[in-house]
């Protein structure tokens, strides 16, 4: 039923980029300053994205989610333009990683700290911290992460703009929240709400 | 191990209901993982807000309007159309080759320059340039292998009018990455090349 794309107007075609695919810029930009963790990095990212997008838009099947659509470009730019000079996942060798985070989890003695620490992680504590804490984990997880804690989409939908298998995705997830949590962890013991060491705290 | 996952996917609302009881009544009688819970529910909710709170510069709207009226601009169809298919590109050249060879027609001069200084510029792979720039699709180099081309110093792209002299050229895994001197004649519209002389430096 659908008109084909190439007997429509050629006009038409910056009306409707405009109305389905710019007014999505404020999104793009934020998860774009997450992915490059710096203003200017953000904006090019984020105008290289829309022309591509542009320039392949009559791809774009009228009616789905273009929002996702876009998002998967800006993935595919961010991985060939950005992320040349910035750390991947392929420099933490996960193995080592994630021993020293299972110890560090398994020896959280909540006994030594304060009565109820549930409260005292508070949001303040986690909204100075979290930026941080995203910017500290490879690419390939922060973006797993900033798909699903900023844009909500499920798994499948992020398997989908990521273009690799579900598995993958709850790797990912996986991977880059034992980080996050690491990371305000550590800082929640810093500031004395709860203790990741028993006998660091009895020595206090 | 095990429960972590399970804790994100609850905290993702990715678990079936009888799972969601399952995790909901283990995080009523286990203190760590009601902390790890509290930690990374809030973390997720002040990511969100943050999200929504994060506005593009005033100007970036318009920016990139400009640059896609201008990009729009500068890409003659032409050279869009050929960067489109490389395959067509190659049938676009073998059938001139056939012309050359069977009818002994002479190239139109229209757009043609017969480059005599000899010309600097690079052996790539042709597949290689269109998947760089349009990754969103397959690399057409996984399908039907690497084909060398020329980049000219202004970035442009050649085939290659693929005589007998050339073959050193043509094996990619031989002439990869590398600079090549040559004087021949260019087919703008075709975006070929045939080279006359060369050295591979």
């Amino acid at each position: 039923m659908s008109v084909p794309k190439s007997l429509m107007p050629q006009g038409n075609k910056n009306e409707r980029f405009e109305k389905e695919a710019l007014v999505h810029v404020n999104i793009l930009y934020s998860l774009a300053l997450r992915l490059t963790a710096n203003e200017q990095g953000a904006e090019d990212l984020v105008q290289d994205t829309f022309i591509r997008a542009f320039r392949f838009f009559d791809r774009y099947e009228e009616g789905t989610n273009c929002r996702a659509w876009l998002c998967r470009i800006l993935k595919n730019t961010f991985i060939n333009q950005y992320r040349k000079n910035r750390k991947s996942s392929d420099d933490v060798s996960f193995d080592d990683v994630e021993d020293v985070f299972e110890t560090t989890i398994k020896e959280t003695k909540l006994l030594n700290s304060p009565a109820n620490p549930e409260k005292e992680l508070n949001t303040k504590v986690i909204d100075e911290r979290i930026e941080d804490a995203l910017s500290e984990i490879p690419d390939d997880y922060r973006l797993a992460v900033v798909l699903s804690d900023m844009e909500g989409y499920s798994y499948r939908e992020i398997a989908d703009i990521m273009e690799c298998p579900l598995g993958t995705v709850m790797s990912r997830l996986y991977r880059g929240r034992k980080m996050l949590q690491k990371y305000l962890l550590d800082y929640a013991e810093e500031m004395g709400i709860v203790s990741l060491s028993g006998e660091r705290a009895g020595e206090v | 191990m095990g429960t972590d996952k399970l804790l994100f996917a609850y905290i993702d609302g990715e678990l079936r209901s009888c799972d969601e009881t399952l995790v909901s009544d283990h995080l009523a009688c286990c203190k760590q993982c009601r902390i790890k819970y509290k930690l990374l529910t809030t973390a997720k909710k002040s990511l969100k807000k943050k999200h929504e709170e994060t506005l593009a510069p005033s100007y970036l709207a318009d920016k990139i309007r400009n640059s896609i009226k201008t990009g729009t601009e500068n890409q003659g169809t032409t050279k869009r159309q050929l960067y489109y298919s490389p395959i067509f590109a190659l049938a676009a050249a073998l059938v001139l080759v056939i012309a050359v060879a069977f009818f002994q027609v002479r190239p139109c001069q229209y757009g043609h320059i017969h480059a005599t200084n000899p010309f600097t510029g690079k052996v790539v792979c042709i597949g290689c340039e269109y998947h760089k720039k349009h990754p969103e699709t397959a690399s057409p180099c996984e399908t039907h292998g690497h084909h060398a081309a020329i980049m000219t110093a202004d970035g442009r792209i050649w085939h290659i009018f693929p005589t007998a002299n050339v073959k050193e050229i043509l094996d990619y895994s031989n002439s990869k990455n590398k600079t090549l001197q040559f004087s021949g004649e260019f087919f703008n519209e075709a975006q070929l090349l045939k080279i006359d002389d060369f050295s591979l430096l």
